[in-house]
């Protein structure tokens, strides 16, 4: 009687059959002489218990977290953009990657100190462009001379300097005067990777301007940072590579470095991942030499150098942003800048202080909301700006 | 062996030359495995994608020797497994998920595709599948998984789980009773299976 227990079973009752799951999960030995013998006892049963073994190995999935081919293309893409930064990197005898984050609030008189001392073309010219930071534009805005603006709507696109043409995203745009001075705004809430003609690039972020050369002649590259970028600097030891800014100056040889100079963060910052690099603020100070993971912070005056974990210094090129015992208002600062949206704060904010990773590829909405969980805050959109206050 | 085994191991000696089309084409192959084991350790989308993308670079740069096909997807596995962990070490907090709390949680989801199955089956064989393989605890989900799914040999999922291969053994045959001890019929059927046989 019992071995009936299948008759008239059609594939997909042996499919519903634990003991039938079982033995197509683990195959064991016990379940495959069982199973054998009962196609040999009820031959009948035999093509649907054939149908039922072709359903389980078609049809039932286990974890079956598979990603779409395109994903997989884009992914690989990415991959091997790492790898040839790393080749890059790895070709350079000397690199380093640096953060630096710069105060702007006496630098033009200090700039032009060292620029008396030894003229430099690049702070003529950016003595002559006013540095407001008239950027109301929601484009990048890309001034190749004073009559050419190109405005980009794109909101990662991709710059690059050739011998006779400048390309947005691989498409040509403009001309290329190679004499000339460019000047480059990234509003709030775009970034860019720019590609100058000696094959250095930057990592552009938010709210940022930089000048340099349409070509590097003479014997130094030099380019004028405000705001914040992560360099990739190719090596020449016959033009050091120069980051100026309102307050510093950072000299490299080839190299990988980040700087940011917001002028209303009042902070300065420069990390070094490897390699060296020297800071100059003035030329009455002895230049500050540093040696990889650590961290020349500059604030109203004064200097110092700490250790720091040089990831969280340049993970925002990854769209990942780390904070580490930050003032709640300084995040919301940072935040209002990637994403260019408005954050009102009240005052209270400023006593909070966090420590942690955002993930920037989240809309702000969903990064505020989660700062709800681990502060006593709230936070609320109205007509187009993000509230947040304490409770 | 068949045509398409052998073409994987004629890609795979190129690989092993540093051939970097074969690289691409054992990224492709390996990244859904990857992808799974990753989600199933209770990764979030990223954060898996991410390490992946870690561990080719490290193979990339570092070319480490494999024995064969099935020892570079092992490899694969571990490194996939202890880079998670250092993400999840290295998580002060995180909007997007707090995976410290289910680090350890190892998890099994059953899919029934639909192409020939109806739907209300497709239901009631998603239960049994999951009736199945709840009853085991995440570690033995995890030894199940890897033995089973991706199909590791002992050695190696006693490498992955940091344990001898001894007690992983003890693992998947405990999940084995207590899923037979659990679901079934079949020890009494068997006996008279194997009687019927003798007649």
């Amino acid at each position: 009687m019992r071995k009936n227990k299948y008759q008239g079973y059609r594939a997909i009752d042996f499919l519903k059959d634990e003991d039938f799951l079982r033995w197509n999960f683990f195959k064991e030995e016990n379940d495959n002489t069982y199973w054998k013998n009962v196609m040999e006892m009820s031959p009948e049963l035999t093509p649907s218990i054939e149908k039922a073994i072709l359903l389980y190995n078609t049809q039932v999935r286990l974890n079956d977290y598979s990603l779409a081919p395109e994903v997989i293309e884009s992914h690989y893409t990415i991959f091997y953009q790492h790898v040839q930064q790393h080749r890059k990197r790895r070709s350079l005898y000397i690199w380093f990657s640096a953060v630096a984050s710069l105060l702007l609030l006496f630098a033009i008189t200090l700039i032009y100190q060292h620029s008396k001392e030894q003229p430099s073309e690049l702070l003529e010219f950016v003595k002559a462009t006013s540095f407001s930071k008239d950027t109301i534009s929601k484009d990048i805005q890309l001034l190749v001379s004073s009559e050419e603006i190109i405005r980009i709507e794109e909101k990662e696109p991709t710059i690059s300097y050739h011998s006779d043409s400048i390309r947005v995203t691989g498409k040509s745009v403009a001309d290329l005067n190679a004499s000339g001075y460019s000047r480059l705004i990234i509003p709030k809430g775009k970034r860019t990777r720019l590609t100058l003609s000696d094959g250095s690039t930057l990592h552009v972020n938010s709210g940022t301007e930089v000048i340099y050369p349409n070509r590097f002649t003479g014997n130094r590259r030099e380019i004028y940072v405000n705001g914040e970028a992560f360099l990739e600097v190719t090596p020449d030891a016959d033009q050091p590579f120069m980051v100026k800014t309102r307050d510093i100056e950072i000299r490299v040889l080839g190299t990988k470095f980040n700087v940011q100079a917001y002028e209303e963060d009042h902070d300065i910052q420069v990390v070094l991942v490897s390699g060296a690099v020297q800071v100059i603020t003035d030329k009455d100070t002895p230049k500050t030499k540093l040696i990889p993971s650590q961290m020349y912070h500059y604030k109203e005056g004064q200097a110092s150098v700490t250790t720091v974990d040089i990831e969280k210094h340049i993970s925002w090129i990854h769209g990942i942003l780390y904070a580490e015992d930050e003032r709640l208002d300084v995040l919301m600062t940072k935040l209002s800048r990637y994403y260019g949206e408005e954050i009102m704060y009240d005052e209270n904010v400023v006593n909070q202080r966090c420590s942690g990773k955002i993930d920037l590829k989240n809309d702000l909405r969903e990064v505020l909301n989660g700062l709800t969980f681990s502060f006593p805050i709230e936070t609320e959109y109205e007509n187009g700006i993000f509230k947040v206050r304490t409770k | 062996m068949n045509m398409a085994s052998e073409e994987l191991s004629n890609t795979f000696a190129k690989f092993q030359k540093g051939d970097e089309e074969a690289f691409s084409f054992f990224y492709r192959f390996f990244i859904n495995d990857m992808y799974a084991y990753g989600r199933s350790l209770g990764g979030e989308d990223d954060c898996v994608m991410d390490a992946i993308q870690d561990v080719f670079l490290k193979i990339f740069f570092n070319k480490p020797r494999f024995k064969s096909v099935a020892h570079f997807k092992f490899f694969l596995l571990k490194s996939l497994k202890n880079k998670l962990y250092d993400f999840f070490k290295h998580k002060p907090y995180s909007n997007t998920i707090n995976i410290h709390d289910n680090a350890y949680n190892f998890s099994i989801k059953t899919t029934i595709l639909d192409e020939i199955i109806e739907d209300e089956d497709r239901a009631i064989v998603q239960r049994r599948v999951e009736k199945l393989l709840n009853s085991l605890s995440p570690l033995q989900k995890e030894v199940v998984y890897l033995r089973y799914i991706q199909e590791l040999e002992y050695a190696q999922i006693s490498e992955i789980m940091e344990k001898n291969e001894t007690s992983i053994r003890k693992l998947v045959s405990q999940a084995i009773n207590k899923i037979r001890k659990e679901n079934t019929t079949a020890p009494s059927l068997i006996f008279i299976a194997l009687i019927f046989s003798q007649l």
